[in-house]
């Protein structure tokens, strides 16, 4: 990174615009959407699904050195 | 140089922050005072150094999913809450500067920087401002860190030293270094116009 860019003078959002975007209800909820993909029998269903798919795959092919 | 007193807070204040902090570690909806507390300055931050405003409000929500998550490996070393939100913050802004592969932005006054050409020579023509815009991106990215919070953004050294994991005398002495390196490629361009 140094890419860098010079901004002079730029306007200063103010408190007030500043406020209008605070939502904690929604910080919460992606934690609890993170949370319960952690906890989803499906989140580790496609995850085992892919990794013997990918094992199937390897297996079945044959590599020439 | 003003202080930050939203910074800088008494003994009482950050006891009372390390109480909602724990009870946040059981209950996230405790978070809500400290979220909204430090929001803003955590935006200002971010808002500082990217160029788009929604990019700023995007990082400044993943920073206190962050924060949020990992609660738990937060521990207080006596400094206000917001220097670990300030660590997040830098950190998710070079993640996305990574992923994004945007440029990094310093966002200054003209007040300042003439504060600063004054200090290095006496004549603040539009060609001097201009050399010292051009000096600015050839510092390494820490030098312009401290140099930009320092000059820009007013912060106490401690504060940066706070931000950076620094102790304050080495933030101090960090910035001087800067502010000696910046005057040197100062000077270098005036030497090669001449």
């Amino acid at each position: 990174m140094k890419k860098i860019k010079i901004l002079v003078d730029r306007i200063e959002l103010t408190k007030e615009e500043i406020a209008k975007r605070q939502n904690f209800n929604e910080i919460i909820q992606k934690i609890n959407f993170s949370k319960s993909m952690l906890k989803s029998p499906w989140f580790y269903g496609a995850i085992g699904f892919s990794a013997l798919l990918g094992f199937i795959i390897l297996s079945s092919t044959n590599f020439v050195l | 140089m003003a202080t930050n007193f939203a910074y800088h807070q008494n003994a009482l204040v950050l006891q009372q922050e390390l109480t909602l902090i724990e009870k946040a570690k059981i209950n996230p909806q405790f978070f809500a005072p400290i979220y909204n507390k430090y929001y803003e300055s955590i935006f200002r931050y971010i808002n500082k150094r990217v160029d788009e405003q929604e990019a700023a409000f995007d990082i400044t929500s993943n920073v206190f999913v962050k924060a949020l998550s990992a609660l738990n490996k937060f521990e207080f070393r006596g400094v206000p809450f917001s220097s670990w939100l300030f660590r997040i913050a830098k950190s998710e802004l070079y993640q996305s500067f990574r992923d994004k592969k945007a440029s990094r932005t310093v966002n200054i006054d003209m007040v300042t920087i003439v504060q600063i050409v004054d200090e290095f020579c006496e004549d603040h023509s539009e060609e001097n401002r201009q050399k010292l815009l051009k000096c600015l991106t050839l510092l390494k990215e820490n030098e312009l860190q401290l140099i930009e919070m320092r000059f820009f953004e007013k912060r106490s050294f401690r504060e940066i030293g706070e931000i950076l994991d620094l102790t304050e005398n080495n933030a101090k002495v960090k910035t001087f270094r800067a502010l000696i390196k910046l005057k040197k490629k100062f000077s270098l361009q005036n030497n090669e116009k001449n």
